[in-house]
């Protein structure tokens, strides 16, 4: 087990969290993280909400070992989609490589929080063949939810409560069965939109009006059509029944869902960067980056692939 | 049939010298000379109704006048008086029955620069598909052919009328013809896209794109990158999805041709790059 101020490289990915209690208590756990990797050579991606990545930065030397590289994790959205596809790159430079991401906050929103704990589940996954690194994600006991920090456990093989990382029997392979849990029900006021016998081209006449008299901005109602024509092609082409498109707006979002009696048993469906072997695919994966969030569930209820738009 | 004559004033053509121009109202919709028209014709009465007022209409005006129909057909036979040479494009063109679109456009060539020599003023063209029928080509290769027809209509600047009588061809054949054709008349539903030519090796790609018309996009397209860099204008494709895209990357990568897709007015270049196809990809996406 690797431990703080071990020097030697980890031989797979190790994705570890850390609960903390208040910035200088991050501080003190998160500088020796970092200046280990510099010590290693490793390039270090810190990717922290705005208040503490200024204050981290204040306490490390950016320009040692392989360098750092700050992201601000406010500034990257709050879709999970572009987090996972920063860590891609970033695992696959080919470099020695370390991460540090908090992705889950107060300023997250319920959906948003849902979704990033699903992320967190995701990363297991998606790193589990890829090169060797460590991801460390700082957990603020004082601010989260409790609910998020159980949900911490269940998402990190490893995790650091102040005396190290170790090890823990509250992991759960499916990160505690995300994929397979429903999400929250459309509102009564939701449109029902029959998907069979109905036209792309229809379906996106109304998608692009019901998007404007939702208050989406005028440049994005391209994003929404184009992202709903995928959920849509990726239904009717994977369901065995016909699906439901559904349309509401909550105070924040326009969103849109497509419900079917599929079923996706990957929970990384959507989230993983593109092959780069062929053309193929690439419809979910379009969906979830040009949407501000991306959400699937499958399970005994089917699937539903939900998108969110800034209203 | 509505038949209206409106007096232009003279146009220059592909032929070298000023040539009086016509109109013509076919299905009540304006046919106007030196385009490529797709015509869905309900019937054979209508058909001969209408390419009767097309083909009179001009050879008065100065026009060579030219037939191609099945052999042997009631329509072809009928048309004569009013056309200057009439052919089965099976039997006077076309080797061992295949449609090989060189010979067909080869022929349209030699007829266009034979009516010049003759002291014509043009060429038109009245072309009965169910000349097809017999050959039992699929939708990709005759709207390939009608593609590569496109481009000498366009370089000739002769008038050829396609005239696809709806009870002859699957629902989704016309479809595809209606979508490579500059013009077109008869009632019929809008196709989902047009792939035409803009002349010069150049290519117009408008209209929307879906996994509806992506397979027959990507079916149509290898006789079209012919150049290389091969220069498609976007400026009024409204709409293209992840299968669409997929359609031109792959048909660029198979042709080995460079790709430049010119001045969209949708969002093409940040969704082009949010697909993250893989680097050497030659397509390429310009203001």
């Amino acid at each position: 087990m690797r431990t703080a101020g071990a020097e030697r490289r980890v031989d797979r990915f190790i994705h570890e969290a850390l609960i903390y209690h208040g910035a200088d208590d991050l501080v003190a756990k998160l500088v020796p993280f970092i200046t280990e990797g510099q010590d290693n050579g490793e390039a270090v991606l810190v990717a922290l909400p705005p208040a503490r990545l200024d204050l981290v930065r204040r306490h490390v030397d950016a320009s040692a070992g392989g360098g750092i590289d700050f992201v601000d994790m406010a500034a990257a959205g709050g879709n999970p989609a572009t987090i996972l596809a920063l860590w891609h790159r970033f695992a696959a430079s080919g470099r020695p490589v370390r991460g540090v991401g908090e992705p889950v906050w107060t300023g997250r929103s319920a959906p948003q929080l849902d979704e990033f704990h699903h992320h967190e589940a995701v990363l297991n996954r998606a790193f589990a063949e890829g090169p060797a690194w460590r991801l460390l994600c700082p957990y603020d006991a004082e601010e989260v939810p409790a609910d998020s920090i159980e949900r911490a456990w269940a998402t990190h093989p490893l995790v650091d409560e102040g005396a190290g990382p170790r090890s823990h029997d509250r992991y759960r392979e499916d990160g505690g069965g995300v994929l397979g849990r429903p999400l929250p029900e459309p509102p009564a006021a939701a449109i029902p939109v029959a998907l069979e016998g109905a036209s792309l081209r229809w379906l996106r006449t109304l998608v692009a009006e019901q998007a404007g008299a939702a208050g989406v901005a005028v440049d994005r109602i391209g994003d929404v059509t184009l992202a709903v024509t995928e959920l849509v092609t990726n239904s009717a082409r994977h369901a065995p029944g016909p699906g439901t498109l559904r349309l509401w707006a909550d105070a924040t979002s326009f969103i849109c869902q497509v419900s079917d009696d599929g079923r996706i048993d990957d929970p990384l469906v959507g989230r993983r960067p593109p092959e780069q072997r062929h053309l193929g695919g690439r419809g979910l994966w379009l969906a979830n980056q040009l949407s501000d969030l991306f959400q699937v569930r499958s399970g005994q209820f089917g699937t539903v692939v939900r998108l969110h738009f800034a209203r | 049939m509505d038949e209206v004559h409106i007096p232009c004033a003279n146009v220059g053509g592909a032929f070298g010298r000023a040539w009086r121009a016509w109109m013509v109202v076919l299905e009540r919709e304006v046919v106007t000379p030196g385009t490529h028209v797709c015509w869905v014709v309900d019937g054979a009465s209508r058909y001969l109704e209408g390419a009767t007022a097309v083909l009179a209409d001009s050879r008065v005006t100065g026009h060579k006048t030219m037939v191609f129909g099945p052999a042997g057909s009631a329509t072809l036979h009928a048309l004569d008086p009013v056309a200057a040479l009439s052919a089965d494009p099976r039997i006077s063109i076309l080797d061992a029955g295949r449609l090989v679109p060189g010979p067909m456009l080869d022929a349209i060539r030699r007829e266009a620069a034979l009516a010049l020599d003759e002291g014509y003023d043009g060429l038109t063209v009245m072309a009965d598909m169910d000349w097809l029928l017999p050959l039992d080509a699929d939708t990709h290769t005759i709207v390939g052919f009608e593609l590569l027809l496109d481009e000498v209509v366009a370089e000739l600047g002769t008038t050829v009328i396609c005239a696809y009588q709806r009870a002859s061809f699957e629902p989704q054949l016309i479809m595809g013809a209606l979508g490579v054709h500059p013009a077109r008349v008869g009632h019929h539903d809008e196709p989902p896209f047009r792939l035409v030519s803009a002349g010069d090796g150049r290519w117009v790609l408008a209209g929307e794109i879906d996994a509806s018309a992506a397979p027959l996009l990507q079916a149509v397209l290898p006789p079209a990158l012919q150049r290389d860099p091969c220069e498609v204008d976007v400026s009024d494709l409204r709409f293209i999805d992840a299968a669409g895209m997929r359609a031109l990357a792959h048909a660029a990568v198979t042709a080995r041709v460079g790709l430049r897709l010119r001045a969209p007015r949708i969002d093409l270049q940040r969704w082009w790059g949010l697909m993250e196809f893989p680097p050497g990809t030659p397509v390429e996406i310009a203001a």
